[in-house]
């Protein structure tokens, strides 16, 4: 948990919005308004990550809304927690690495 | 109290008044949820808040109480099945029916003094006790499955669970857990017909409902020591304490009292 | 119509720090914090005691709490966006009902946890030996609400519906 406090203050720098929330044992990384890769639809969307172990996946990054992007992604994260509806796709061997870099290469998963 | 309730006058003075007052959610009118909702009925709670967005369908017939051969023709929603159920008994009866998931529309299940949860999958089931432990209500579920043994005998198995905020959860007595989440997860759109009898049901929700009337109206005196997870082994013909409530709980890590209520997400 | 749940151990923990008897003053004060959950329901996400340095010395009321006591609720409003219930006990059974001199204070207090916490429902709670009542103002709102309902939430279930546990 302290190393996700210190990682947290770090992400802070880039994404001054970010909130931390805890829920089922989760830590979850609120970040609002942020901006999706080029090609993607809706081009802004709240995120949140969870660095930790989720439903199958090393780490996961969940999106409000479902993304329209160039690549056919399999959207089979249709999860509700911190009292709404979240969104992920199947993308795996995001782990072990610093939790700006973590949402950063989520995001290009949606792409790349 | 009143004399319609005089053969449950034992579960003590106030019960007209609970009956009265208290607000019950139903998730999930199937099998399982039928069979609670007709308990709660003749016990006499006036006041539902049900969610189902299914329609009836042959399939169910051997097992969801109260439907019958017509409403299958009717495609009738399992929602009006059981809210005509509850007013064959209760015509006065105040019942908020949903037409939805729940999680499409969270807020009415907030204002319930108990939910009972009849769900299929640990996700649903997950999802479910964060929002009832967000709203400090007791979430009690039910469930049933059968699998083939390694000899290929068919296996049938169930639980009643009383989720208490301030009390162990699910994930505290590993009923749900980071492996069952992810087999579900990478199972997604595959999860094959799950196997459904009346009889398991009606044991499961029997159990459920008394536990209920225990946790409203503590008729046993000895409320305290409730036992909130019991497993159920169908070919045994068993329902008991699971093995897990003998180890001494501790306070729950997972759902904190202090991160109750609504999260509002927004720029700082 | 709003409704109050609670969990038992922050009623427990409540109601004793409530019933410890002060130097000086003859009743004690503390702070109840709450959250929405949905439209018509609070629920209590904490319990802030008052230290006893922080009471004035003031015969003319139970008790008179100074600035540090209300900056106390007000920071831990502010920074978990939470609402804010004055909570204190009268000594006696029954529905209790806010006196004269509970009634003349609200309104300051009420302006000070309003500046903490614009957004948020705040009010004021008072015991009795066996039971509560609460009057809550919402965001903007210039009059208040009785909270109709009482939940303290354990096994088993307290519920309490104008006035009366039903456990």
């Amino acid at each position: 948990m302290q190393q996700i406090e210190e990682q947290f203050q770090a992400l802070k720098e880039t994404c001054t919005n970010a909130q931390v929330f805890e829920e089922s044992g989760y830590t979850f990384i609120y970040i609002p308004d942020q901006k999706m890769p080029p090609g993607c639809t809706p081009p802004v969307s709240d995120v949140i990550l969870c660095p930790q172990e989720h439903s199958g996946y090393p780490s996961r990054l969940f999106f409000k809304d479902i993304i329209q992007t160039p690549k056919q992604l399999n959207w089979n994260g249709q999860v509700f927690f911190l009292g709404q509806q979240w969104h992920a796709f199947s993308y795996n061997n995001v782990a072990n690495m610093p939790l700006l870099n973590m949402v950063i290469n989520h995001l290009r998963g949606l792409v790349a | 109290m009143s004399v319609k309730n005089n053969r449950q006058s034992f579960l003590g003075p106030n019960l007209d008044q609970v009956l009265e007052t208290v607000v019950i959610g139903v998730v999930g009118l199937g099998g399982g949820g039928s069979q609670i909702v007709q308990q709660l009925a003749h016990i006499g709670f006036k006041n539902y808040v049900l969610y189902d967005f299914d329609k009836i369908t042959d399939t169910n017939l051997n097992r969801l109480v109260g439907a019958t051969k017509q409403d299958v023709g009717e495609e009738l929603p399992k929602l009006l099945i059981s809210e005509r159920l509850i007013r064959g008994l209760l015509p006065d009866a105040l019942i908020s029916s949903i037409s939805k998931r729940w999680q499409d529309q969270p807020d009415d299940l907030k204002t319930c003094d108990i939910i009972f949860g009849c769900l299929d999958g640990y996700q649903n089931r997950a999802e479910l006790e964060s929002l009832t432990r967000r709203s400090l209500i007791p979430y009690i579920d039910i469930g049933m499955d059968v699998r083939n043994d390694k000899n290929d005998i068919p296996r049938m198995f169930g639980q009643v669970f009383a989720s208490i905020p301030g009390y162990p959860c699910m994930r505290c007595y590993d009923f749900i857990n980071t492996e069952v989440l992810a087999k579900e997860t990478l199972a997604y759109g595959d999860a094959g017909i799950r196997p459904q009898v009346v009889w398991p049901n009606s044991i499961l929700a029997g159990t459920a409902v008394g536990l209920a009337m225990n946790l409203l109206m503590n008729w046993t005196g000895k409320c305290k020591e409730q036992i909130i997870y019991y497993e159920y082994d169908g070919n045994k013909g068993t329902i008991k304490p699971h093995v897990k409530c003998d180890i001494p709980s501790k306070a729950c890590v997972h759902y904190k009292l202090e991160n109750a209520g609504d999260i509002v997400l927004g720029r700082n | 119509m709003m409704q109050l749940r609670m969990p038992q151990s922050i009623h427990q923990e409540m109601r004793s720090d409530l019933r410890r008897s002060h130097p000086f003053a003859f009743e004690h004060v503390g702070y109840v914090f709450t959250k929405p959950a949905g439209h018509s329901v609070l629920v209590v996400t904490g319990y802030q005691s008052i230290p006893d340095q922080y009471y004035i010395n003031d015969n003319s009321v139970g008790a008179r709490i100074d600035h540090r006591a209300i900056a106390l609720a007000m920071k831990r409003a502010d920074m978990n966006k939470e609402g804010i219930l004055h909570t204190h006990i009268h000594n006696k059974s029954g529905l209790p009902i806010f006196s004269r001199d509970d009634r003349a204070d609200h309104p300051n207090f009420l302006r000070s946890f309003r500046n903490a916490a614009p957004g948020k429902t705040h009010g004021f709670l008072l015991l009795s030996t066996d039971k509560m009542m609460a009057r809550v103002w919402l965001p903007q709102h210039e009059s208040p609400i009785d909270i109709f309902r009482y939940t303290i939430v354990n096994l088993p279930l307290s519920l309490n519906a104008s006035g009366g546990f039903l456990v």
